[in-house]
């Protein structure tokens, strides 16, 4: 019997020891906090109305868009434009807006814009200056709250009116969204002109919108990579002149140009150091490309790479202490840091495939380039090699140039088939993709800074 | 007695001997046992997320009888004059009425009660009840109730129960109740929490973890400050952007209607966690 005892006890003790779980007290009083989440969409829902600026009088102004009202009427348009175009916010227009009187501008009528459903609304006036001048207001309410959010004022040259809606446009993005801003800004591009084999390749300025087009070469020579000075008072870009390539730095304004660099070697991808005293460029000499650089007054160029193969592209960081670029050196195109003196070189592009044209944010968080694997696709990774993310998938993508802010990146795509050329931007997201109308084929587009 | 066993001490131990074989028979010859039926498994949930206090219905409520509506337009002004007089007089007069109830009350005696007895009391005490109170009241006469309305104006006759408790019969709110309350809030926090613009790289890794506390009115009496988590170099800048969102989505969500007041403990302190996706 007694070996019988333990038998049963230890059929008993599990049974025993579940009624004791079982039995176990309830935990103490629950904490009397409901807590729940909130999923919201990254879709951009925000509703924001922008009906025509209003205006004291309606007299004849000296601007491209008319009396003092039509001109509010452009001032809000272009405003509309540039959020709808970059896919900022769900923006209506002036054309389905009804026309606010001065008074209300600084005293909305919140009920009337609620019951239309719009969460933000953006108001202004324009004022003709007697010198001349046109002066525009700018506010920002969350109608939703009754609030003011944000205004502001310029006055501007009268031919400089469209800047006056970009800063508007810009003060809106950068209060809603926490962004510095990109809109007033202008960008240099190559446009492309005639048949493949004898193409013809100009420098031409835009605004960021793609107004105020000019054309700043003849096409007697090729123009090629052309680069913004920080301060925005000239461009630099390479010209070929009969195979013979040289480094121009050109005014906009007066179209007067000076002759940076000319050798007998082949040049690539000029680009400037932050602070505008330094040029960035690759020369070839004899099957080994390495990178220079070079004051931008003029002097003796300085080696900063000496690996064979074939070293290009470099792209100073914000603060310009480090280089980017672009090596052979391991047997295919990759991307490697440097710093600013050719030390430390250290490949950082390991993604498969090859890297090829990096390009530093101006905010110094991500680097853009074109990744080969197949076709040529815009993407953006952290300095340190890590957190690819693609932002284009196309057949031939290439050239990122970075906004002002660092948040939108330009680039050019070549049509499969036809070999056309166009210039496209897309924001970092990947979600906002869209083609800058250009009067001709475009490539190598070059955003320059916010305009000072 | 040269044996050492007596005879019955013998026929004892072959008695037992015979006892064991037999029992050591049994035990071998019986059938294995068959193996132990399946234990019936119930799964069990472990969760924090307990009462302190049951939301079972409470099993003493007594709820108050169907009672059809009143109808019609308040009584005009002769009879609003008199008011105070009716008034005092209800009251002293509800006192005799526990009684029947305390007696009625299931729990104590829920078997000995013959249903037969109760059954008929009911309507008794009804029909006395109801002819003191009308004269005494006077005013639940309105304009234009019908005669059927007022018929059931009192309640349903020989309707089971003779409780006043007029709310629900449970203590506590129970976990559908709290899940309604949670939906109505997070419903309306959502539209104004979308409609406010906060975008860009890496904002699907922000989180906001708002605490703030209702008045029985369902209005935002406070909102705690808090930190936005998640932030990475790509994203600092849509830091403020987003706690400025949370706050405003609160803000413009309030107040938030069907929240039952008597349960305000429990709906009081809440916790709104941000984010986008």
């Amino acid at each position: 019997m007694k070996k019988i005892i333990p038998f049963l006890l230890a059929a008993v003790l599990p049974a025993s020891a579940l009624l004791a779980q079982s039995a176990a007290p309830a935990p103490a009083a629950a904490p009397p906090e409901v807590e729940e989440d909130v999923v919201g969409s990254l879709d951009n829902d925000a509703k924001i109305a922008i009906p025509a600026f209003a205006t004291n009088a309606d007299v004849p102004t000296q601007t491209s868009a008319g009396s003092t009202s039509t001109l509010g009427f452009s001032v809000a348009n272009v405003i509309f434009a540039d959020l709808r175009n970059n896919g900022l916010f769900q923006p209506t227009g002036p054309s389905s807006l009804p026309r606010p009187a001065l008074a209300q501008v600084q005293a909305p009528d919140y009920g009337s814009w609620q019951s239309r459903g719009v969460d933000m609304l953006v108001q202004g006036y324009v004022r003709a200056e007697s010198s001349g001048n046109i002066t525009v207001g700018c506010y920002l309410y969350d109608v939703a709250l009754g609030q003011q959010r944000v205004k502001a004022g310029w006055t501007v040259a009268p031919g400089d009116w469209r800047r006056a809606a970009h800063k508007c446009a810009d003060l809106v993005y950068s209060n809603l969204s926490g962004e510095n801003p990109f809109f007033d800004s202008r960008v240099a591009y190559i446009a492309e002109t005639g048949p493949k084999d004898r193409r013809m390749k100009r420098l031409a300025i835009m605004d960021s919108d793609g107004a105020n087009h000019t054309f700043l070469t003849t096409g007697q020579t090729i123009a090629l990579t052309p680069r913004y000075s920080p301060d925005y008072k000239s461009i630099m870009y390479l010209s070929y002149t009969n195979g013979q390539p040289r480094i121009y730095i050109i005014d906009p304004q007066t179209k007067a140009q000076r002759l940076l660099l000319s050798t007998n070697n082949p040049l690539f991808a000029p680009r400037w150091s932050p602070d505008g005293r330094w040029v960035l460029y690759s020369m070839a000499t004899g099957g080994n490309t390495d990178i220079y650089k070079i004051p931008s007054a003029g002097g003796t160029p300085i080696k900063l790479t000496d690996a064979p193969g074939i070293d290009i592209g470099g792209s100073f960081s914000p603060d310009g202490s480090k280089i980017v670029f672009e090596s052979d050196r391991s047997g295919s195109q990759q991307v490697y840091v440097m710093n600013a003196d050719g030390t430390g070189q250290r490949r950082i592009s390991f993604f498969g495939g090859r890297a090829a044209t990096p390009e530093w944010s101006p905010r110094g968080d991500q680097i853009a380039f074109t990744h080969i694997v197949g076709n040529l696709r815009i993407a953006v990774m952290d300095p340190a090699g890590g957190s690819l993310r693609y932002l284009t998938d196309s057949w031939q993508d290439e050239a990122p140039t970075w906004a002002p802010n660092g948040r939108v990146v330009q680039f050019f795509r070549t049509a499969k088939t036809s070999g056309k050329t166009s210039l496209w931007q897309v924001d970092l997201t990947g979600r906002n993709e869209r083609r800058l109308e250009t009067p001709v084929d475009g490539s190598d587009p070059a955003w320059g800074p916010l305009r000072p | 007695m040269r044996r050492a066993l007596s005879r019955e001490e013998a026929f004892g131990l072959g008695l037992a001997a015979l006892g064991h074989v037999a029992l050591a028979w049994v035990l071998v010859m019986a059938k294995p046992s068959a193996p132990p039926p399946p234990i019936d498994r119930v799964s069990v949930t472990l969760s924090d997320e307990m009462g302190a206090v049951s939301t079972s219905p409470n099993p003493k409520s007594d709820p108050m009888a169907d009672k059809g509506p009143e109808l019609g337009e308040p009584a005009p002004v002769e009879e609003a004059a008199p008011p105070p007089q009716p008034q005092a007089q209800p009251q002293p007069k509800p006192q005799p009425a526990p009684q029947p109830r305390v007696a009625a009350v299931p729990p104590p005696k829920p078997a000995p009660v013959p249903a037969p007895k109760t059954a008929p009391a009911k309507p008794q005490q009804q029909t006395k009840a109801a002819p003191k109170a009308v004269p005494a009241t006077k005013t639940p006469a309105k304009a234009g109730a019908s005669s059927f309305d007022q018929l059931f104006a009192k309640g349903i006759p020989g309707g089971s129960s003779k409780g006043r408790d007029q709310t629900s019969a449970a203590s506590q709110a129970s976990a559908q109740q709290v899940a309604s309350w949670s939906s109505s809030i997070n419903s309306r926090v959502r539209g104004p929490w979308n409609s406010c613009p906060v975008n860009g790289l890496d904002v699907n890794k922000l989180r906001a973890s708002v605490r703030f506390t209702l008045d029985p009115n369902g209005r935002v009496q406070s909102i705690e400050d808090f930190d936005v988590t998640g932030v990475t170099e790509a994203n600092r800048a849509q830091v403020k952007p987003f706690k400025d969102c949370a706050v405003r989505a609160i803000r413009l969500a309030a107040p938030f209607a069907g929240l039952p007041p008597e349960f305000h403990d429990q709906w009081k302190n809440r916790r709104l966690n941000f984010r986008k996706e």
